[in-house]
C-alpha cells in the first residue's frame, strides 16, 4: 500500500446519465512511468480531471501518498441516475479545488497547451513559486519579503537552466514556437515541486522528430526529479518506448493493464483501436 | 538593495520634476485658474481609473462598481470630518445627526478606504463567483443599490439622506490630491510587480492554469476587488474634497462609465496609459471642448452646430474613432520604460553608425 504514490478505488464520473469513468482502479507507484491509453472519448481527460481536483467524481477515491484526497458518493439528483455500483466505504465527502491539489504536489500539463501567453517565459515559471512563498500582501506591496523573493527568483531561474531555457526568459510565451511551449508547459509544472507529474497528450501535434526529443526528455525528467509521471499520449511510439506500465480505458472502462508487451498483445485492446469483425 | 537602472532614475527625476512644476505653477499662476482644476480633477480620476485597471487590466475582472465604492468613500470621508459646530446646520433636518464627533483629514480618507473595502469583501463573497458578463452586470446593479440606500429617508442622520453633506474640510493645493493619489498609486504599483500582481496576471491570462499553479482563485479575486475598492474609496474621499459637497445623487453609473473609459483609452493593463488618459479626458471634458457649448459669432455669421451639449457629440465621436482605430489605446499594455527607450536609441544609433559606413 505504502508504495503507492497515486491510487483510485472505483472512481466513476457520470454527467447526467452519460458515463464518461465507469469504475476505474489503478495505481501509479514510486518513481514509475505510467500510461493511460484508450481511443478518442475513452474517458482518459476525465479520469485526469478528477484526479486534479476539476471534476468531483461521482463516486470512489483517489488517495495521494497514502492519504484519501478525493472522495465522494452520489448524492442528491445523481442518487437516482447513477447506475454503479456502491461502495459503503466512500460515505464520507472529500473534495478539493485543483490549487489545493497542486499544493499537496500533484502539478499537471494540459492537452491544449495553457501558458500565461502574455507573460514571459520566466514569469511562467516564478508563477508556480507564489503559493509555497512565505509571505502575504502586505509584505509584498512593501517589499519586505525580498529574501523570499529572491529565492523564488533563484529557484526559477535554476529550474530554467536545467531545462536549458533561459536564453529565452524575456520571451513572451505565446510567441513561442510550439514545441518549447509544450517544453515550457512541462518546467512550469516541475516548478510547482510536485511529488507526481501528470502530463496530459505531451506529444499532441508534435511531428516523429519532436515526438523522439521529447520522449527523452521525460525519460529525462524521471531520472533527474526522481518522481513518478502518469501521462495520457496517443503516441504509441512515445508510450511503447517509456512507459513501465499501461492501463487501457475504453468507453470509460478499464479494459486492460500491464507491460507494453502484454497489452499490445491482449485481443480487446486490439478490439479497442481496431474495432471488431462483425462477420467473425 | 537592487540598483536602480538608467531608465528607472529618468522616471524617478521625471517625477518628481512634475511634482516641482505643479509646486511653482501654483506660485505663478493665478489658482482659480481652469489648469489647476483639471489637474485636481484628472489626479484624482487618475487614481480611481488605476484601481479599475488592477482589476480589469490585471486581474481580468470586468467590475463595474466603481462609482459605488467611490459613493462610500465619498460619504464616509464626508460623516467623519464634518466639524461639530457645523452639525446642527449640515442635518437640519435630522436634529444634528447621530455622529457627533470628527475625525482628522488623513486618517478620514484612511477610513473611507477601509469602508469601501469592507463593503467590497462583503459583495464579492457572492458576485466574484460570476464571470465576466455578469460580473460587470451584478457589480453595476450594486452601484446603483448602494446609490439609492444612501438617500433613504430612515438612514437620514447617518446620510443626511437624499440631502447635500458640506462644510467639510477640503484642500486648496493642488499637491494634496497629486501628494495623495501620487502614493496610492505607487502601491498599486509595487502591488502588480510583486509576487501577488503576478498572480493577479496569472489569473487574466488563463484561470485554469493559474488554478493548477496553485493560486486559490477565490482569495486572490477577492483580494484584488477589495484593494481596488479601497483605492476607489480614497479617491471618492479627494472628489467629495474637491467637489466640496456630496450628494449620492452625482454618483451614477455614468460616472463608472467615464473611467472605464479612460482606463480603456489609456490602454487596458497600463498604469501609465491609465494616468496620461484621465488627464487628458479631465482636460477635454472641462477645458478644452467648453468652447463647442457656447454659441459663437465671427463678426455676424453664427458658427452652426456649436450650443449647448454639443462638445459631447464631439466627445463620442473621439471615443469611437480610439475604440475602431485605436483599439490598444494610448499605451497598450506596455508602461513608461525608459530602459527600453535607451535601448532602442542604442540600437537606432549603431544602425545609423553601420549605415554611415
Amino acid at each position: 500500500m505504502s508504495e503507492n504514490v497515486l491510487r483510485l478505488d472505483h472512481v466513476t464520473m457520470q454527467f447526467g446519465g452519460v458515463v464518461a469513468v465507469n469504475d476505474l482502479s489503478m495505481e501509479v507507484n514510486d518513481k514509475e512511468i505510467v500510461a493511460l491509453i484508450g481511443p478518442n472519448g475513452a474517458g482518459k481527460t476525465t479520469a485526469f480531471n478528477c484526479i486534479t481536483g476539476v471534476y468531483e467524481p461521482t463516486n470512489g477515491m483517489v488517495s495521494f501518498m497514502g492519504k484519501t484526497m478525493v472522495c465522494n458518493h452520489p448524492q442528491g439528483k445523481m442518487k437516482k441516475l447513477y447506475t454503479g455500483n456502491l461502495y459503503p466505504e466512500f460515505s464520507h465527502i472529500v473534495s478539493p479545488t485543483p490549487d489545493q491539489i497542486t499544493r499537496l504536489g500533484i502539478a499537471r500539463t494540459f492537452q491544449n497547451i495553457r501558458l500565461f501567453r502574455s507573460l514571459t517565459v520566466f514569469d511562467n515559471v516564478l508563477i508556480a513559486k507564489h503559493m509555497r512563498a512565505k509571505q502575504n500582501v502586505f509584505t509584498a506591496t512593501l517589499r519586505l519579503n525580498a529574501k523570499e523573493e529572491k529565492r523564488m527568483r533563484d529557484e526559477a531561474m535554476a529550474l530554467l537552466q536545467e531545462q536549458h531555457l533561459e536564453h529565452l526568459k524575456d520571451d513572451i510565451a505565446g510567441s513561442l514556437p510550439y514545441g518549447l511551449q509544450r517544453r515550457l508547459e512541462i518546467a512550469r509544472a516541475l516548478a510547482t515541486d510536485p511529488k507526481l507529474l501528470l502530463l496530459d497528450e505531451p506529444a499532441a501535434g508534435m511531428n516523429p522528430q519532436e515526438t523522439k526529443e521529447l520522449t527523452d526528455f521525460i525519460s529525462q525528467i524521471r531520472h533527474e526529479y526522481n518522481i513518478p509521471i502518469l501521462m495520457i499520449e496517443h503516441h504509441m511510439d512515445l508510450v511503447m518506448a517509456i512507459a513501465e506500465r499501461i492501463y487501457v480505458l475504453d468507453f470509460g472502462r478499464l479494459i486492460a493493464s500491464g507491460t507494453a508487451a502484454e497489452v499490445q498483445d491482449n485481443p480487446d485492446v486490439i478490439n479497442a483501436y481496431l474495432g471488431v469483425d462483425e462477420d467473425e | 538593495m537592487k540598483k536602480l537602472s538608467k531608465g528607472n532614475i529618468i522616471t524617478i527625476a521625471l517625477i518628481i520634476a512634475i511634482y516641482a512644476l505643479v509646486f511653482v505653477l501654483e506660485k505663478v499662476i493665478d489658482p482659480n485658474s481652469m489648469l489647476f482644476i483639471v489637474l485636481k480633477k484628472g489626479a484624482i480620476y487618475a487614481l480611481v481609473a488605476v484601481s479599475m485597471n488592477l482589476l480589469n487590466g490585471f486581474t481580468g475582472l470586468f467590475s463595474l462598481g466603481q462609482a459605488g465604492f467611490m459613493l462610500i468613500g465619498a460619504y464616509t470621508y464626508a460623516i467623519f470630518t464634518i466639524p461639530v459646530e457645523y452639525r446642527d446646520a449640515v442635518y437640519q433636518y435630522f436634529d444634528g445627526g447621530i455622529v457627533q464627533f470628527s475625525i482628522p483629514v488623513i486618517p478620514a480618507l484612511i477610513l473611507a478606504g477601509l469602508a469601501a473595502a469592507l463593503f467590497a469583501f462583503l459583495i464579492g463573497l457572492p458576485v466574484l463567483r460570476l464571470k465576466s458578463d455578469y460580473l460587470a452586470i451584478a457589480t453595476l446593479g450594486f452601484a446603483e443599490i448602494i446609490r439609492a440606500f444612501f438617500q433613504w429617508d430612515a438612514l437620514g442622520p447617518v446620510t443626511n439622506g437624499s440631502n447635500l453633506l458640506r462644510k467639510f474640510p477640503t484642500f486648496d493645493s493642488t499637491l494634496f490630491p497629486f501628494t495623495v493619489a501620487g502614493i496610492c498609486i505607487l502601491l498599486i504599483v509595487l502591488l502588480i510587480n510583486s509576487s501577488y500582481g503576478r498572480a493577479f496576471k496569472a489569473i487574466r491570462d488563463d484561470e485554469i492554469a493559474a488554478e493548477a499553479m496553485g493560486i486559490n482563485l477565490f482569495k486572490h479575486k477577492e483580494m484584488s476587488f477589495v484593494i481596488s475598492s479601497f483605492f476607489a474609496g480614497v479617491g471618492g474621499a479627494l472628489l467629495a474634497m474637491f467637489q466640496t459637497t456630496v450628494q449620492a445623487m452625482a454618483f451614477k453609473s455614468a460616472m463608472t462609465y467615464e473611467i472605464l473609459l479612460i482606463v480603456v483609452i489609456g490602454g487596458i493593463g497600463s498604469v501609465t496609459g491609465s494616468v496620461l488618459a484621465s488627464f487628458l479626458f479631465i482636460a477635454c471634458s472641462e477645458w478644452w471642448l467648453r468652447f463647442l457649448d457656447a454659441e459663437t459669432y465671427i463678426g455676424s455669421f453664427k458658427v452652426p452646430l456649436l450650443r449647448a451639449g454639443f462638445r459631447k457629440v464631439i466627445f463620442s465621436i473621439i471615443i469611437m474613432a480610439v475604440v475602431l482605430f485605436y483599439r490598444q489605446g494610448i499605451m497598450g499594455d506596455r508602461e513608461l520604460n525608459f530602459d527600453r527607450m535607451l535601448k532602442k536609441r542604442q540600437k537606432f544609433i549603431e544602425k545609423t553608425q553601420r549605415e554611415g559606413k
